[in-house]
């Protein structure tokens, strides 16, 4: 212990002079690769605006994360869900319709949910409610969607049944199967221990997430257009297609609606699954998923996830569009 | 460590004008907040690492990564210029996003200051399913940057992205302008006065219907602060 303490700073101090370093070979090399080749300029705002845009929602994940795994008492938490699938999971949902989060913050605080005791169902119910049907996300599909208010109750709907759907399959999971729960850090309620907690849980979510904002730009600016000219279309295939496409995209919810109204050549139920899929699914949360919950864990949910969207943004989509 | 340079680093660009490369204004505040808060957060468990009080969980090798945004935000990429454009609109058909606008209500609020009136490019997309014939007979400014056409000759797109989020959902807006002279070269950032070829014309000219805008006057401005129009 006496050791590590010596040895800490002098690791920071290496540190920095390893950044110093980086910033030096940049500002010297790759700056002069990068005016060049204006294809990278754009994957660098791509990046950088994926990774910017999901910082202030990361960062209140944490914390409020943090406030959950050392201040909220375990029984105050499992007092406030009503025991069992059938009726914790639509609380949990309900919970999510309420509570206005963004994909990337409510990763970390079902985490905490769960390490603290909620039923792995109901915290992934609220995972996956919480970003796709909020306050922010029906007025941006409002605007996005003038003149058809069907396409927001169509997302409304598609999303809270596809987050409780998946949130009863889930608890036919045994607990802990293929979930591997976030590690207590601190036992102590202090303010020290909400700040290691949450150091812990952004330094382990951001390094998940600039993977993913990476991926994402590559897709969006280096990835031959011939993959994109040559999907279109209607009927099932458009439905999958539009399904990928949210995942490979990887726009936020509060702006995918924009997107899902300008890609006017898919159908609008393929358009509704691109909506419904978008916040549950997509590289940058699979893998901020498999940062908080292991790799296992995220090879089973997504899929499940992916499927389930697709399913029920079909039959909505087919009732209602 | 590395909290307080990603906090230092949404700090600096959330209090300029560089976040508008990247995000709508109206994530500011939010940014703002995060970068405090990544700042105040990595000094206090500094903190508590030097009071030796602290355990191994610390090492998250994984957050090292943060450093690639350090690297990339110190470069300060540009706004998404025209070969996003083109590739963008290479599998995006043109179906223009619109913003709820009331046209005559803004001419009426604008004539007082005398002058050509000054759109959006978002605004005046979408006025011209609206108020065809008023843009066929009246001159409007608008900015935007030049995206060359494959066929070149005295016309070129007139181009602007519309960001809903962050530019990752960057949509491109693009509107064909008919010069008298030779355009400027691709990405330059322009004003133009423009009246809108009535309907036969551009029918003749492109066997779809988009419209089409004739140049009365161009020049080159200095790129705006807010690269990108916002719908909403």
């Amino acid at each position: 212990m006496l050791t590590e303490a010596r040895t800490t700073p002098r690791k920071a101090q290496r540190m920095v002079w390893v950044y110093v370093a980086l910033v030096l070979i940049y500002q010297t090399t790759f700056r002069r690769v990068l005016v060049e080749l204006p294809v990278l300029q754009n994957w660098a705002t791509v990046f950088l605006s994926v990774v910017l845009q999901a910082l202030p929602f990361l960062v209140l994940g944490v914390v409020l994360s943090a406030v959950i795994a050392v201040a909220v008492p375990k029984a105050w938490l499992t007092r406030a869900l009503p025991p069992g699938a059938r009726r914790d999971v639509p609380t949990a949902a309900l919970a999510g319709v309420v509570l206005p989060g963004c994909e990337c913050s409510s990763i970390p605080v079902a985490g905490r949910l769960i390490s603290r005791g909620v039923p792995e169902s109901a915290a992934l119910t609220f995972l996956l409610a919480a970003p796709a049907v909020n306050p922010v996300v029906v007025v941006s599909t409002a605007v996005a969607f003038p003149g058809r208010p069907v396409m927001v109750l169509a997302r409304f709907v598609a999303s809270l049944a596809t987050a409780m759907i998946v949130g009863l399959l889930w608890s036919r999971v045994p607990e802990a199967r293929w979930l591997r729960r976030p590690e207590p850090i601190e036992d102590r309620v202090s303010a020290m221990a909400i700040a290691t907690t949450a150091t812990h849980d952004f330094l382990q979510a951001g390094g998940f997430l600039v993977v993913g904002a990476a991926l994402v730009a590559s897709l969006q600016t280096l990835a031959p257009t011939t993959w994109l000219t040559a999907l279109g279309g209607s009927g099932p295939v458009a439905i999958v297609t539009m399904g990928g496409l949210a995942f490979a995209l990887a726009v936020c919810s509060e702006g995918d609606a924009f997107v899902a109204a300008a890609l006017s050549q898919f159908s609008l139920t393929s358009r509704l699954a691109f909506l419904v899929v978008g916040p549950m699914v997509d590289i940058k949360l699979v893998l901020l998923q498999a940062g908080t919950f292991g790799r296992r864990f995220a090879a089973h949910f997504a899929p499940l996830t992916f499927v389930t969207a697709l399913g029920v943004s079909a039959l909505v989509g087919s009732v209602l569009l | 460590m590395v909290l307080v340079l990603v906090g230092l680093l949404a700090l600096q660009m959330s209090l300029t004008d560089a976040m508008l490369t990247f995000l709508r204004p109206g994530m500011r505040p939010w940014l703002v907040g995060a970068g405090a808060t990544l700042v105040v957060l990595g000094g206090v468990s500094a903190l508590g690492r030097r009071g030796g009080s602290e355990d191994h969980s610390h090492n998250v090798q994984v957050g090292w990564l943060l450093l690639v945004p350090l690297c990339v935000g110190i470069l300060a990429p540009t706004a998404l210029d025209a070969r996003a454009a083109q590739r963008a609109s290479a599998w995006r058909r043109q179906a223009f996003p619109s913003r709820p606008f009331d046209l005559d209500a803004y001419l009426r609020a604008n004539a007082l200051s005398g002058g050509t009136p000054r759109l959006p490019l978002v605004d005046y997309v979408n006025a011209v399913s609206t108020h065809r014939a008023y843009l066929e007979a009246h001159p409007i400014r608008l900015i935007g940057f030049v995206t060359s056409q494959p066929h070149g000759g005295n016309r070129f797109l007139l181009t602007r992205f519309l960001v809903g989020c962050c530019a990752a959902d960057a949509f491109p807006m693009q509107i064909e302008v008919h010069t008298l002279e030779r355009p400027p070269a691709a990405d330059t950032w322009v004003e133009v006065t423009v009246r809108l070829a009535s309907e036969p014309r551009a029918r003749r000219d492109q066997e779809r219907r988009d419209p089409v805008l004739l140049a009365q006057s161009l020049h080159k401005v200095s790129k705006p602060s807010e690269p990108y129009e916002y719908p909403g």
